[in-house]
């Protein structure tokens, strides 16, 4: 009988374990930066395409499983915002959409309007610079610990912190003396 | 939590079948190339887009992800993570999505299709207008002068008599009224099933075993195969829907949805073991029944690779004389004049000739 040799950090975990326990995490991550179900339902395909594709290279040491998957849903969001919704299509081949039925399609919606409050934050954040808030984001609206933000964004747990206090510095600035406009976070209109 | 738990499982589905997919061929011939393997790679093979496609997963899916990931012992086993549920599943969601358009009274449905029986295959263009008074053709005649006109005529379809009556219209008649009924059938799957099966609407369709061949040396003016009224067999309800899939053109989406779901409760519906061609020569994935009939009747549903749109029918009868039918609806699109292509111009009226109408003075309605 062989031994299984590992790697050292290499997962043993199957990937479809990964995917029943996660998946819960990785929609809502979505559903908070986007308010059409078809785009939710591709985003979520693209970000477990690219984890699987990603898979072999993934190390526990870099973060738990949870950790590494905002890392990577980061990563597609913020490919998807910069490509723009025409330069998906031309490249998608796993259509999330194409995987919805009618239930689906009702469960996606309970689930963007149990998230409004979550991008009315979002949405807030807007205002300051991308390094803090991207931390704030994490941290204030996608639940993860300033470590685990951290490691989604891969800086040192003291950049985090300090990046989250001048976050929550200007936020509260901001708040003192509104300045009535700002935009959108995501592409809540793109298609 | 809402989980969207039908989109959760079909992901995992095809998750499971891209890992396989990677692990195995894929990736061992790219990497003679020094070239890592992305998904999308991995999708854009046609066999593999294919096996994913079929893997597409239903009710059942959450076995489908367990036997696709499974553990080492699984391993060496060929991709088979389809059922024909999972299909048909997959069919209805898409089908649920299509076109919920309906025709004006007096646009025309136009259907392109091909064609074949035992011996031919040909091109069909056919214009029905949606209130069901006249169809349309194209013909070639000497009449004609060996133009290829446009034929427009009135409607006839004829009529069934069963005892001495003539029968109401049926389903696939006339479209507004097959529309219309259509559209008042439940869209649950066991219901709608229930109601193709015993509404006498639905009676079309060809079902071998419900057919009586003559009695050698019976008098010979009753000499025609014989259909026995039967109760509702899988042969006669697989019969009724592939006969409405074929037929009607634009059905309602959920409808269309809830026959694709009804279809995969008829037992001995399955996926057929060898890929078959429609007749359009379109290759696509392909649902076989057996009616058990002493012909040995075989039936086929050919659905897009892709998308699980219709893409046509087939039934082979292998008894002593051999014959084989097939059908495969092309192109079907609303247009506003009859001989219109879809997208194209009308038709020049020197181009378009009315067809004497039918009288049928001995076939009245009692």
């Amino acid at each position: 009988m062989q031994i299984p040799t590992h790697e050292p950090g290499r997962s043993r975990t199957p990937f479809s374990e990964l995917y029943e326990a996660h998946f819960d995490a990785v929609l809502g991550f979505v559903t908070r930066r986007t308010t059409d179900r078809h785009l939710a339902a591709d985003l979520t395909a693209d970000v477990f395409v690219a984890a699987l594709e990603s898979f072999e290279g993934y190390d526990f040491r870099r973060g738990t499983h949870r950790v590494w998957l905002y890392g990577i849903a980061r990563n597609t969001l913020a490919s998807y915002v910069r490509h723009a919704a025409r330069e998906r299509e031309a490249v998608a081949t796993l259509s999330g959409r194409r995987l919805l039925d009618d239930q689906d399609v009702q469960r996606f919606e309970e689930r963007i309007d149990a998230e409004r409050e979550a991008r009315g934050l979002l949405a807030r954040h807007a205002v300051l610079s991308e390094p803090l808030r991207a931390v704030i984001d994490l941290v204030a609206v996608d639940g993860l610990t300033t470590k685990e933000a951290a490691k989604v964004l891969r800086i040192s747990q003291a950049t985090a912190r300090v990046r989250l206090h001048r976050a929550r510095v200007a936020l509260r600035a901001e708040r003192a003396t509104p300045s009535g406009t700002f935009t959108t976070p995501l592409t809540e209109a793109a298609r | 939590m809402n989980t969207p738990t039908g989109f959760k499982q079909r992901l995992g589905a095809e998750l499971a079948l891209l890992e396989r997919a990677r692990a195995e061929g894929v990736a061992e011939e790219t990497a003679g190339h020094g070239m890592r393997v992305t998904a999308r790679q991995v999708f854009a093979r046609p066999a593999v887009r294919r096996t994913a496609f079929v893997g597409l997963a239903a009710g059942t899916v959450a076995a489908v992800v367990i036997t696709a990931w499974g553990g080492p012992g699984t391993q060496t086993r060929p991709v088979r993570a389809m059922t024909v549920a999972q299909v048909l599943d997959a069919a209805a969601v898409n089908a649920s999505k299509g076109s919920d358009e309906e025709p004006g009274l007096h646009q025309w449905v136009y259907t392109g299709a091909v064609v074949c029986d035992s011996f031919e295959c040909g091109r069909r263009s056919s214009w029905a207008r949606y209130d069901g008074v006249k169809v349309a053709s194209l013909e070639k005649t000497p009449a004609t002068g060996g133009r290829t006109v446009v034929s427009v005529g009135d409607s006839f379809v004829l009529p069934e008599m069963v005892g001495g009556r003539l029968q109401p219209p049926k389903v696939g008649d006339r479209p507004q009224e097959t529309r219309e009924v259509l559209s008042g059938l439940p869209t649950d799957p066991r219901e709608l099933l229930e109601r193709v099966s015993t509404d006498p609407f639905f009676a079309r369709g060809y079902d071998p075993s419900a057919i009586e061949p003559p009695v050698e040396g019976q008098d010979s003016r009753h000499n025609f195969w014989k259909v026995i009224p039967r109760a509702v067999t899988p042969g006669a309800q697989f019969a009724r829907i592939v006969y409405i899939l074929r037929s009607v053109p634009n059905i309602p989406p959920q409808v269309n949805a809830a026959l694709y779901r009804a279809l995969a409760l008829i037992p001995g519906v399955d996926l057929a073991s060898a890929p078959m061609r429609d007749a359009a020569g379109r290759s696509g994935i392909t649902i076989a029944f057996d009616f058990q009939d002493r012909d040995r009747t075989r039936a086929y549903l050919f659905l897009d690779a892709d998308t699980y749109a219709y893409h046509g029918s087939r039934r082979d009868s292998r008894g002593k004389n051999s014959t084989s039918e097939s059908y495969a609806r092309v192109a079907t699109d609303i247009v506003d004049h009859p001989g219109q292509m879809p997208g194209g111009p009308a038709p020049a009226p020197s181009d378009v000739v009315e067809r004497p109408p039918i009288i049928m003075t001995t076939l009245k309605p009692r």
